[in-house]
């Protein structure tokens, strides 16, 4: 099966809960925490920018678009 | 997030130094307002103003939101507001920080792992910062969005102002990650439980729900001990004071509290009220 890579294409509608940032960073790396997570959220209230890092693979990538209350994500 | 004590932040805004204390005799008061008073009232001469977070901020959903206090005309003034300082507070093992004096100006904290750096700056500057949470004359808020009070207040009116930016550098390994994993899709499942509905909103840090109330403060709500403890948002006051609910959420991430620790709060930041009272009759 080919892998499936997460985009972000309607980052515009994040309101910036940080569900996604913690659930990569439980779910890749065991840890609790925003400082080891491939996704960062940037901007201020109500202009918000999801940025993902492509240099870390993102193993489960389906879970970060079922957790997003905005579906921002999605797989490719 | 530490598991055997509570580390405090004191900063004195006068003579613009710091210093992280270990405080082993307020393990016991779990976090959020409890620990606020019982700081409160240790450094009551010093008139201080206090920000806590809750043991499990950013952890699990809903647990978003921090308490500030401070003394107006010798009496408590309590304040809980979102945003991500609870979050990056506990992140960074920072359980309370303890503000003593007042900043004449405009003054920028950044609060790093061992070292925190002051910097003065000019209003225009000031207030085109992003901070995770800063006072400035009788507001208060966080990310300059979400705020700790539904009103000005008139008690609380500072000379200038200031920020604090918090670098959220820790991470904790999780030891059983499923049980783990259990409680916190529990937990989300459960926000038809909230008293809020679910909107577009700006959402406080681990919260989904982007809220009506998001903005402002919780000024108008009475929510029980625990809850204010662990500093879960007051529309989620039902899932958080189950006590059974806050034992497993405590022990899935480490710390070592039991059922009586829970039970005992309510009479523990009673006690401390009563020692307050006695205090200033």
């Amino acid at each position: 099966m080919p892998k499936k890579y997460l985009v972000a294409p309607r980052s515009q509608k994040c309101i910036g809960c940080l569900l996604c940032v913690l659930a990569t960073s439980r779910y890749e790396r065991k840890k609790l925490g925003t400082k080891d997570s491939p996704i960062t959220i940037k901007g201020r209230p109500s202009a918000y920018k999801i940025q993902i890092d492509y240099g870390e693979e993102i193993k489960f990538p389906e879970k970060i678009v079922q957790i997003c209350p905005q579906n921002c994500f999605d797989t490719i | 997030m530490n598991l055997d004590y509570k580390r405090v932040l004191y900063i004195n805004f006068d003579e613009q130094t710091f210093e992280f204390k270990i405080h082993e005799d307020l393990w016991k008061y779990i976090g959020g307002i409890a620990v606020s008073y019982k700081l409160a009232l240790d450094n009551f001469e010093e008139n201080p103003m206090i920000l806590t977070c809750g043991p499990l901020s950013g952890f699990f959903p809903y647990i978003s939101k921090a308490n500030f206090l401070y003394l107006d005309s010798g009496k408590f003034v309590e304040k809980y507001g979102g945003g991500n300082i609870a979050t990056n507070m506990n992140l960074a093992s920072i359980d309370a920080i303890v503000m003593v004096g007042r900043p004449k100006g405009f003054i920028k904290v950044t609060v790093y792992d061992k070292e925190v750096l002051f910097s003065e700056e000019l209003e225009k500057d000031f207030d085109k910062t992003i901070y995770d949470f800063v006072a400035k004359k009788s507001t208060i808020n966080s990310l300059g969005y979400f705020s700790f009070t539904n009103r000005p207040l008139d008690s609380f009116n500072l000379q200038g102002g200031f920020g604090i930016k918090v670098e959220a550098s820790r991470s904790i390994d999780l030891n059983d990650f499923y049980d783990y994993e259990n409680l916190y899709q529990g937990f989300l499942n459960q926000y038809k439980e909230l008293t809020v509905e679910p909107r577009n909103n700006p959402s406080c840090a681990g919260c989904p729900m982007g809220c009506d109330n998001s903005a402002v403060g919780e000024d108008d709500l009475n929510i029980a001990i625990l809850p204010r403890c662990l500093i879960s948002c007051g529309y989620a006051e039902e899932i958080y004071k189950n006590i059974p609910n806050v034992y497993a959420a405590l022990n899935s991430v480490g710390y070592r509290y039991h059922h009586s620790h829970l039970e005992n709060l309510p009479r523990l930041v009673g006690e401390i009220r009563a020692n307050f009272a006695k205090r200033n009759s």
